[in-house]
This record gives structure tokens, sequence and C-alpha cells, in this order.
């Protein structure tokens, strides 16, 4: 903009000179001579390269989905006076901003500190700040510097976790440590588990006294299953040609909701999980127990974006290794019938598979008219693929929750999963 | 203050070239830069940033022309001086509406106590440096349509010369310097 004053006046001040000098008219040449003092004024008082020192300072590092962070920038003169700056900080797309200003212009003498405060929010994510730019002009806006000056800084915005209880999980192999997972294996436990001969020091209070009644001279006792920890691997699913939008909606956030949520349960009750996701790469978080584990797996989260890849198109790919043989596999996924091969390799494999499945066309048909003769047999038609693609994983014995995501997580892994009380069963 | 400054330097660039020209009997010219003083102040209203350069010109043009006129040497510097302050005006109030309008404070109702403070003392310096560089423009510009001393052609256009050329030496440096 300076660049294109200069030349105005430049050109102006020509004009006159050459009018002047053509027309041998002295008072025309005359007349360039305030342009020229200010022109020169500009020249004289042309500001030095600023050198600024600035610290970033953030209220918080990492917060929760509709909180916000008051970011605070020190920036100090370490130059000569400088006789109009102005600062512009760039806040991250798509932090929006709350309060306060991210720009300022100001005049900054020698050694002054002048702070620049605002507060931002946004949705999930992991945010890092640019450079602040500084432009220095003198008063009349002529000469300008400009210059980047690195002010680090950034933080996290953790994905939501909505409360979920227990899920119900079946692993063929548990971990040594005692938990909350039925083991297959008779012990000391809540749940009854099977009948076999006394032996010496079982508690007489487990004696099975109607099997004992049957086999005289023979003494049975009650086994029941011990309950142990887990290896449960979280695989979600962000291939982009999964993801679908309705308005500002996205599957894909409801999918990382739900893994945030399925995470902080499995690990609530001391299981051992792991993360992966599967999308324009593989970013895996390698398995562990307790809030740190808790607080990788939601950083992961945060930054988990869809995207794609000719490799990763399909499931074929997924790394099976990275799970311990025969542990469990929990999938978010809105699942394609390209799926259902590896899906079911998966399953024979020896893997215990829970599918979470965000229902797309559910979702799709919220963002839909109502009365559409088309929409209604297309929703139809895609309600029949999915159905049988759901049933014949069903058939593998991979477990499904078909998840409308207008619903609580918890209520469809309750319905799917939970043993659901006589009483509260639908009157059919 | 700047939005009060302004107005005031627009209407003094077009009252000097309006009596001016009427007074010169050239009254259609003064209707035009009447017509240009009322477009300037739109422009001001409705934030035309990109017409105040036309118009500067305008007003330019209208002193070169006017300067040759009886009584001209007295109000042509005045109306360009004014016109001129008027656009580095307009410019340094777009560049405060640039860092978004709390720092405006050209009202001063929705600005923060230390927000104003800090805008009033640049918007002060501004104008002193600007009434300084005018002032000393004026004055040399008066003092150039007073002084008069022959020339022969040679010498002039080499000092044209000298002056074109030094003038873009200057431009250039400038450019250079300027990132």
């Amino acid at each position: 903009m300076s660049v294109g004053r200069l030349f105005l006046l430049a050109g102006v001040i020509y004009l006159l000179l050459l009018l002047g000098l053509a027309s041998l008219n002295g008072a025309l040449v005359s007349l360039t001579l305030p342009l020229i003092v200010y022109l020169g004024a500009a020249l004289i008082f042309a500001p030095d390269a600023p050198r600024l020192r600035v610290t970033r300072t953030l209220s918080a590092d990492r917060i929760l989905p509709g909180g916000s962070v008051e970011v605070k920038l020190a920036i100090q003169n370490e130059s000569a006076q400088l006789e109009e700056v102005l600062l512009e900080d760039f806040i991250p797309r798509p932090l929006a901003l709350l309060d306060g200003q991210t720009s300022k212009i100001v005049l900054l003498s020698p050694g002054k500190t002048l702070e620049l405060a605002y507060t931002v929010t946004g949705p999930r994510g992991r945010y890092q700040f640019q450079p602040i730019r500084v432009t220095a002009v003198d008063h009349l806006g002529l000469f300008r510097r400009q210059a980047l000056l690195p002010a680090p800084g950034g933080f996290i915005i953790l994905p939501q976790t909505p409360p979920m209880r227990q899920v119900a999980i079946r692993p063929l192999r548990t971990r040594a440590s005692a938990g909350l997972i039925p083991a297959r294996i008779a012990g000391s436990g809540v749940d009854f588990f099977g009948v076999r001969e006394y032996q010496y020091g079982d508690s007489l209070r487990w004696v099975n006294w109607h099997a004992t009644a049957r086999h005289p001279r023979r003494i049975f006792t009650n086994e029941f299953e011990q309950e142990r920890i887990a290896d449960v691997g979280l695989v979600l699913d962000a291939r982009q040609r999964h993801d679908l939008w309705v308005g500002d909606d996205s599957l894909f956030e409801h999918a990382v909701r739900a893994t945030a949520s399925l995470a902080d349960t499995f690990l609530r009750d001391a299981n051992r999980v792991a993360l992966l996701t599967y999308g324009a790469g593989l970013n895996w978080v390698f398995p562990g127990y307790g809030h740190l584990q808790r607080e990788r797996i939601l950083q992961a989260l945060a930054r988990a974006q869809t995207g794609e890849s000719d490799i990763f198109e399909t499931l074929d790919y997924l790394p099976t290794r990275l799970f311990p043989a025969h542990s469990q596999i929990v999938l978010i996924s809105p699942l394609c019938k390209e799926d259902l091969g590896t899906l079911v390799r998966l399953r024979a494999h020896g893997y215990e598979l829970l599918v979470i499945s965000p229902d797309p066309i559910a979702f799709e048909r919220a963002g839909m008219p109502p009365d559409g003769k088309h929409v209604a047999t297309a929703t139809r038609l895609a309600r029949l693929e999915r159905t049988l693609l759901l049933n014949r994983l069903r058939q593998a014995g991979v477990q499904i929750v078909d998840w409308s995501v207008d619903k609580p997580l918890d209520q469809a892994v309750l319905v799917s999963l939970g043993r659901v009380p006589k009483w509260a069963r639908p009157v059919r | 203050m700047i939005a009060r400054v302004t107005t005031f330097c627009i209407l003094l660039a077009a009252a000097a070239a309006v009596i001016g020209f009427v007074l010169a009997g050239a009254w259609q010219i003064g209707v035009l830069a009447a017509g240009l003083g009322g477009l300037w102040l739109v422009a001001l209203r409705r934030r035309w940033g990109a017409a105040t350069s036309l118009l500067l010109l305008g007003f330019i043009l209208l002193a070169a022309f006017g300067v040759s006129l009886p009584g001209g040497a007295l109000w042509a510097p005045l109306c360009l001086v004014a016109a001129l302050a008027a656009w580095d005006l307009d410019r340094f109030a777009g560049r405060l509406r640039g860092v978004g309008a709390r720092a405006v404070s050209t009202e001063g109702a929705e600005a923060a106590p230390d927000e104003t403070d800090e805008t009033d003392d640049l918007t002060r310096r501004h104008l002193l440096r600007l009434g300084v560089v005018s002032a000393l423009g004026l004055i040399l510009s008066w003092a150039g349509q007073a002084i008069h001393f022959k020339l022969n052609l040679t010498v002039m256009l080499v000092l044209g010369f000298v002056a074109i050329l030094g003038l873009s030496r200057v431009v250039r440096s400038l450019v250079r310097e300027s990132d």
C-alpha cells in the first residue's frame, strides 16, 4: 500500500515538474514543493528495522470443548522508537475470537513493553500459533518495514467424552491382573462358571448341595468365573469416504467422541488400551494403562483428522500384529461392504471383534427433506444393504452396535450388548 | 478527532478552490471543485478508500490549473496542501480501522481506556507531524510563488533534469528500503 502511495506522489511531482518546465511556468514547479516536503519527511523519519522481543503465554495448554484459552503477548521494543507499529497475531483456523484484539497499532518507545490479550475458543483439535507480524511505518505511512517474530505456543482442545457404563466384552485371552472382564477361567469371581468335585480347602459356602445329593460319597462345589483385565485395541476409522457432513455436523466427530468415551470406559475398568487411527495413514498409540494413557489417547483423538490414501482405502492393511493375539478389538466405523472380508478374517484369526457403527443412513437422512419420494426409496434400499452387511457380520461372530448418533452411545451399547432386565424388554 | 480534522481539510481544499475560481471568473470550475469536495465527504462517510487517491489527483489538477489564474498563487498551494492532508488522514484512519473497530476510537465510545489513550497519543503525534510538514510545504510553496528570477532555457532544463533525477533516486531508495 505504501509503495502505491509513494508512486502516486512521485507521479504527481513528475507531472507537475514536466508541466512547469514545458510551459515555462515557475508557479507549477513551486506547487511540487509541499509534495516534496511530504516525501522528504517520510524519508527522514523512516523507521529502522523493528527489533522486538515477543513472549506468548497461554492460560491453558489443554481444554475441553466449550472452554476458552486466554492468549497474552508481551512485546518489548529493543530498537529505537517505532512511531507507528502494527502488531498482528494470527489465530489458527478454525479457532474463534471471543474477546480482546489480535492486532494493535501503537507507538512503541525504546524498552517499552506492550501487552496484547485475547480469548479464543474452538472445536476439537491441536493448535499451534504462527509468528506475529510486525509492520513499522513512519507517521506519514509512506515508509514501511515488516518482520515476522517467532512467538511459539499451542494448545489442544480435547474431544468430548460422554459418560458410559461398562461395555460388556469377552475376549478369548485376558491379562493376569484382576479386573472386570470375564476371563473364561474358573476361580474367584461372582458369576457362576461350573461345578467340580470338592477339594480340600474349598469353602463350604460354595458346596453345591443339589449336585452332591445326586451323587452319594461325592461332594461338589461351585466354581466362579475369574474376572481380569484385558487388552483392548480401539480402531478409529478415519477414511475420508466414511465422513459425512450434514450442515456443520460431521459423522466423524461422533465417531471420535465415541472412541474417547470407549477409551475412558475401558481404562476406568483398568484394562490395557491402545488406539489406532486408520485413515490417510496410521496413527498408533501404544497400549497402556491409567490416566496417562487416557491423556495420550485423548490427545491423539484431538489431532485425528480424516484423510484419503490409496493404500488404506479398504481395511485390508489393518495392522493386526499391533494387537495381542486373541485380544479384543473395537472398531469404530460406519462400515461399508468392502470391509466385510477383513472383519471376518480378523474374527477367524481369533480376535474378539466389537464394531461400533455410527449409522450413516440415519445421519444423512436427518439432513434431508422428510417428504421426498425418491429419498424414502433410496433410504430403504440403503437400509436394506446395511442390514444385510450387519447381519453377515453378526453371523461371523462379530458383535455389532448399530448406533444412530442422535441417541447416546451408552444407550445403544446397553441395548446391543447389555443384559436387558425382563421387565425392561419391549413387549412384542 | 481524525474524522473532524479530515472533514475540515476537505472543506478547506474545496473552499479554497471554489473561492479562487469564482473570484477569477471561472465559476464552472468552482462548481466542479465543490462537487469534488462533496464527493470526497461522501467517500469519507462511506469509507471508499480507493476513491480518495483519485480525489486527491482531482484537487491537484485543479490547483495546477488555478495557480496561473489571478490570486491562484495564494489559494492553489493551500488547496493542494489541504487535499494532501485530507488524503493522508484518510489513510491513517484506514490503518487504525484495520486493527479492529474498538481501536479506531474516533468516536471514543467503544474503546477501552488504555486503548483510547494509546490511539489518541498516536493520533496527536500524527497530526503534529502532518501539521509541521503541511505548514512547511505551504510556506515553501508560497515563497516559491513569490520569488521570481529569470533563467535561460538551458539552465532551466538542466535544473529540471537534476530535479527529476534526484527525485527518482529518492523514490528508488524508498522503494528498495521499504519492505
